[in-house]
């Protein structure tokens, strides 16, 4: 045991009236009463748990020196003190499920209600729209598709950049959870709608079901990957700008765009060129955003001071 | 016993390329420690880096529970973070905000809602639980920043000036707080001098209980001051 502590604890087992018995003479009564009177200013609080174990904290490293069997034994002794406070060394791991929710509740009632009536709107759109004739080369579903992809992955991912989004990182859940938590449901839920109107559309034609559904399928994946790509370089503002920008230009400009025009449907003399180029684009959307997430380079880039996401 | 082991652990902050915070060879138990200095010396950046926000530029950051290591996700199971500025998503509830943290940081289902609740009275929030985040004032705010980062009842909790926007009551309850909760857990607490004590004190002899003191200069660790010594 340390030196220090050792002349301590003999001090302290010393008893003076064994030692030299018969030498100390008796109190007086009033030596006895100003005791008393004094006493109680030199009486502090009996010492919390907190402040025996902060006090064992500051004394362990005066044991480094001692032997194995010392340290064993006040090993033991710190362990029942401390009891209480012990944690389990890993907490029960919690499946991927348990982050997936809580963020998937992030998203408003009003945010699902709006996306089913937009769906629809647009479902409903489809037999004025061809009514009219227009040789605009794409349909109300597949104008609707993109445009409502990028708005919910921008709106999912408003947190992005500010201080919320600072302390997110510093919750058990990787990067790359953060994105899929937010994205994946968001596009399930968007292609299992789409599926579904996609169903109604073509219960006709059942042959036609998969082409129109690529229609849609492509550019919704393109623009959701690539919003959240962009996001990631110049925020959320500025990616949800510069994807309605794109997404305004291929409606004005369509097949002048070749196959660059993701947006065409089945009538588009550049369908199976455009689909094809926006597959890859979107592969290569995802590669990056893999690429990405497993080196967690996915630092805030520019993060305002005070406030919140709005 | 849980400590914090820092070997050549530096941090370098993306939005200032030109500052990086120097090497801090450091092993904390448990207890108090004020993180101070002036405006730019690093104390923020320290915290980030050891709240997992910014990436490790260098060194060996590791969290030891009786000897052990604990893996990068369990280490951040057990810290907790206040962070110096305003962190919420405004359209939530004082209580929703709270809940959603909580699940976020893996507490158990079963027990978020005692967690809460104790939370709630602690700090002063069990009036305001039905108000969204963004209707609290400042002061309440921090609150509820120091509230979301003792959800997980962290064994390092790491806050960033907790005093800021805080009345002298709240101060002095807070500084109360932190020095009884000091003895449960490591506690770094991010802090500017100024705004807690006048020049000619020392810093520790204005704290209540045991603290350490750790002060950063210029993205250095110049001195760790143990005010028991």
């Amino acid at each position: 045991m340390d030196e220090r502590l050792n002349s301590m604890l003999k001090e302290l087992q010393q008893d003076p009236a064994a030692e030299a018995p018969g030498t100390y003479e008796p109190w007086t009564s009033e030596e006895q009463q100003r005791l008393a009177v004094l006493l109680p200013r030199y009486t502090v609080a009996s010492p919390t748990r907190q402040m025996t174990a902060a006090l064992i904290d500051r004394v362990l490293p005066l044991l480094d020196d001692a032997s194995e069997a010392e340290k064993e034994l006040f090993d033991r002794q710190v362990a029942a003190v401390n009891q209480k406070d012990r944690v389990p060394e890993e907490r029960p791991t919690a499946g991927y499920w348990r982050v997936f929710i809580p963020q998937l509740q992030l998203l408003s009632v009003w945010f699902w209600i709006g996306s089913i009536l937009a769906i629809g709107i647009s479902i409903l759109g489809m037999e004025p729209f061809a009514a009219l004739a227009l040789p605009l080369h794409t349909n109300p579903v597949v104008l609707t598709a993109p445009l409502l992809s990028l708005g919910a992955v921008a709106y999912a991912c408003r947190s992005y950049g500010t201080p919320m989004y600072e302390l997110e990182l510093s919750f058990p859940l990787s990067p790359a959870q953060w994105v899929m938590g937010r994205v994946a449901a968001i596009l399930a839920c968007y292609i299992m709608l789409f599926s579904v109107a996609s169903l109604v559309l073509t219960w006709d034609d059942p042959a036609q079901i998969l082409p129109f559904t690529a229609s849609w399928l492509v550019p919704l994946c393109l623009y959701s990957a690539a919003t959240v790509v962009l996001l990631m370089r110049w925020g959320t503002m500025g990616a949800t700008v510069v994807m309605l920008l794109l997404w305004l230009g291929q409606t004005l400009l369509r097949e002048r765009l070749g196959p660059f025009f993701w947006l065409g449907d089945l009538s588009s003399p550049h369908f199976v060129s455009g689909k094809t180029t926006g597959s890859l684009l979107t592969l290569l959307a995802v590669i990056y955003l893999v690429y990405r997430l497993r080196g967690s380079r996915m630092d805030a880039p520019r993060l305002p001071t005070g406030g919140g996401v709005s | 016993m849980t400590r914090l082991v820092m070997r050549g652990v530096s941090f370098r902050h993306p939005a200032a390329k030109d500052f990086r915070l120097q090497p801090v060879d450091l092993t904390l138990s448990r207890g108090l420690y004020y993180l101070l200095g002036g405006n730019g010396s690093g104390k923020t950046t320290l915290l980030k880096g050891l709240a997992g926000i910014l990436p490790l530029a260098g060194g060996d950051l590791r969290l030891m529970m009786d000897n052990k290591p604990l893996s990068r996700e369990a280490y951040k199971r057990y810290m907790g973070y206040s962070p110096q500025e305003v962190s919420i998503h405004p359209q939530l509830t004082v209580c929703q905000y709270l809940k959603y943290v909580a699940r976020m940081r893996l507490v158990p289902e079963a027990g978020i809602a005692r967690r809460m609740e104790e939370l709630l009275q602690q700090f002063g929030l069990s009036e305001a639980v039905n108000s969204k985040t963004c209707q609290l004032s400042a002061g309440m705010k921090k609150r509820l920043m120091l509230a979301q980062a003792m959800l997980a009842d962290p064994r390092l909790l790491l806050v960033d000036e907790p005093f800021a926007h805080l009345d002298i009551e709240g101060q002095g309850l807070l500084r109360s707080w932190l020095s009884e909760e000091g003895g449960r857990r490591i506690i770094i607490a991010a802090h500017h001098p100024a705004e807690h004590w006048r020049s000619e004190e020392h810093p520790a002899d204005c704290l209540t209980g045991g603290c350490c003191v750790l002060m950063l200069k210029d993205g250095r660790l110049q001195e760790c001051r143990d005010s028991f010594d």
